[in-house]
């Protein structure tokens, strides 16, 4: 409990704005914490106590909602896992790339892939698609009917098929 | 025939998989698949080609690199396309990174669907685009027919090859068309009855359709011969045809359950006779009038 309370402490001390501290465990009992920020400009506090306590970033998720995004960091001190969920409406976010190295992949994936961008992340560069994708594919959302009755390359091809049967 | 040109080989991965390239290693390196009495010659710089093997449905990230290389090919040359999504992307169409199918950037002459096509098919297609440079050199017509080499050789029995359809058994459920991955089943309603088609150029011979087929109607064969020339790769097609039948009681069209679906229904008793001869409409209304006569 004590290592729990290590933790605790000094992430309460560094928070500025409001947030929601919720102590939990997996099924194996492992404790796990969730950190919810009210504001994601608390989110760099937060890695800072990370980072000083020698944690690490393990991977980072975000989905669409319908205001904007909601990001989960999923970090790792000494073998317990804290998550810290932020909200951003505007796509930006700080990164924690600075302070947490092992956050880069996840935060320019936040990039690529949400259209996020993590500000004063150290590296640029794509991380894995193709510089003619636009940033933010899973943005996109195709609803299902469209992905049925729409066109697609599929249809196309199809089209041809038929055509050629026809014939 | 006599060889007037030396082919020289070159190999394009466009973001395979590697299992059609693993497949053509075989094909190139195992002899028995006799691509050295072709006269094959592999090369390593594809300025000194004449023929290109080319896998993968074209990514995002490859198709510049693409690019670049084929404009050092000095014509002519040949292009064969491996594997299905070569053909037509297969499993991954209609995918933010897929730009494919290979025929939207370079001129494809002999087609190979497989997911990996067997080597006896890879070493088929490139024989038939060793004959197509010959023609292209020389000026000849084009090879119209497409040979097989294998013609003593059989795929296991339990190797999943083309997909074939009984019509007698097939009752237009669309579990098939549902559980395709790759879409390469279509039913259409026609004024006979449902078609039913197979585009066998974009199956990736997973098996999940008769898996799935609740009366054993589809069916994988160990046919392997999935080499088409370019002309062909919109014809390739199995089409049956499930037709109508008018209802003995209103005279309305409807697809009678087929015997193998009523004998997986009644496996014991006797099989009711209006199953077959009246549709659904009149079956639910004369078991209800049955019920409260």
């Amino acid at each position: 409990m004590n290592k729990i309370h290590a933790m605790t402490e000094p992430l309460q001390a560094s928070l500025q704005y409001a947030y929601t501290l919720t102590e939990d465990s997996d099924n194996y009992g492992n404790p796990v914490l969730w950190l919810k920020l009210e504001d994601k400009r608390d989110l760099l506090n937060a890695a800072r106590v990370v980072a000083n306590l020698g944690g690490r970033c393990v991977t980072a998720t975000a989905y669409k909602t319908e205001e904007g995004h909601t990001l989960i960091y999923h970090l790792d001190i000494d073998g317990i896992l804290l998550n810290i969920e932020a909200y951003t409406t505007d796509h930006t976010i700080d990164a924690i790339t600075p302070l947490l190295p092992s956050a880069d992949w996840a935060e320019r994936e936040f990039r690529e892939m949400y259209g996020i961008e993590p500000v004063g992340h150290p590296n640029n560069e794509r991380l894995f698609l193709d510089e003619s994708l636009m940033k933010g594919v899973l943005n996109r959302y195709i609803p299902l009917s469209k992905m049925m009755l729409g066109v697609s390359e599929s249809d196309i091809l199809w089209e041809r098929v038929e055509k050629e049967k026809r014939a | 025939m006599e060889q007037t040109v030396k082919p020289r080989l070159f190999r394009i991965n466009t973001g395979s998989c590697n299992g059609c390239d693993v497949e053509f290693v075989a094909t190139a390196f195992v002899p028995k698949f006799h691509l050295d009495q072709l006269g094959v010659e592999l090369v390593d710089r594809i300025e000194d080609a004449n023929i290109l093997v080319i896998t993968g449905p074209m990514t995002a990230r490859s198709q510049a690199f693409f690019e670049e290389a084929v404009s050092k090919v000095k014509p002519p040359y040949v292009v064969v396309g491996v594997g299905t999504c070569s053909v037509t992307t297969g499993i991954f169409r209609d995918s933010y990174a897929i730009y494919g199918p290979l025929d939207k950037y370079i001129d494809v002459d002999v087609n190979v669907a497989g997911c990996p096509p067997r080597p006896q098919a890879i070493a088929e297609a490139i024989a038939q685009g060793v004959k197509i440079l010959q023609s292209k050199l020389l000026d000849q017509p084009m090879p119209t027919k497409l040979e097989t080499i294998f013609t003593d050789f059989e795929a296991p029995e339990s190797y999943r090859g083309r997909i074939s359809l009984d019509a007698q058994k097939c009752t237009a459920c669309r579990t098939c068309e549902t559980v395709c991955p790759s879409g390469a089943i279509k039913i259409t309603k026609t004024l006979e009855g449902y078609e039913h088609t197979i585009w066998h150029n974009t199956c990736c011979f997973c098996g999940n359709c008769s898996y799935y087929c609740p009366t054993g109607a589809i069916f994988t064969t160990n046919d392997f011969h999935t080499i088409q020339r370019q002309e062909e790769k919109y014809t390739d097609t199995h089409v049956a045809l499930i037709p109508f039948h008018e209802c003995e009681d209103c005279g309305k069209n409807f697809i009678p359950a087929t015997e193998a679906l009523i004998h997986r229904s009644y496996p014991k008793e006797e099989v009711p006779e209006m199953l077959t001869k009246s549709c659904p409409e009149c079956r639910k209304r004369t078991t209800f009038e049955r019920c409260y006569r």
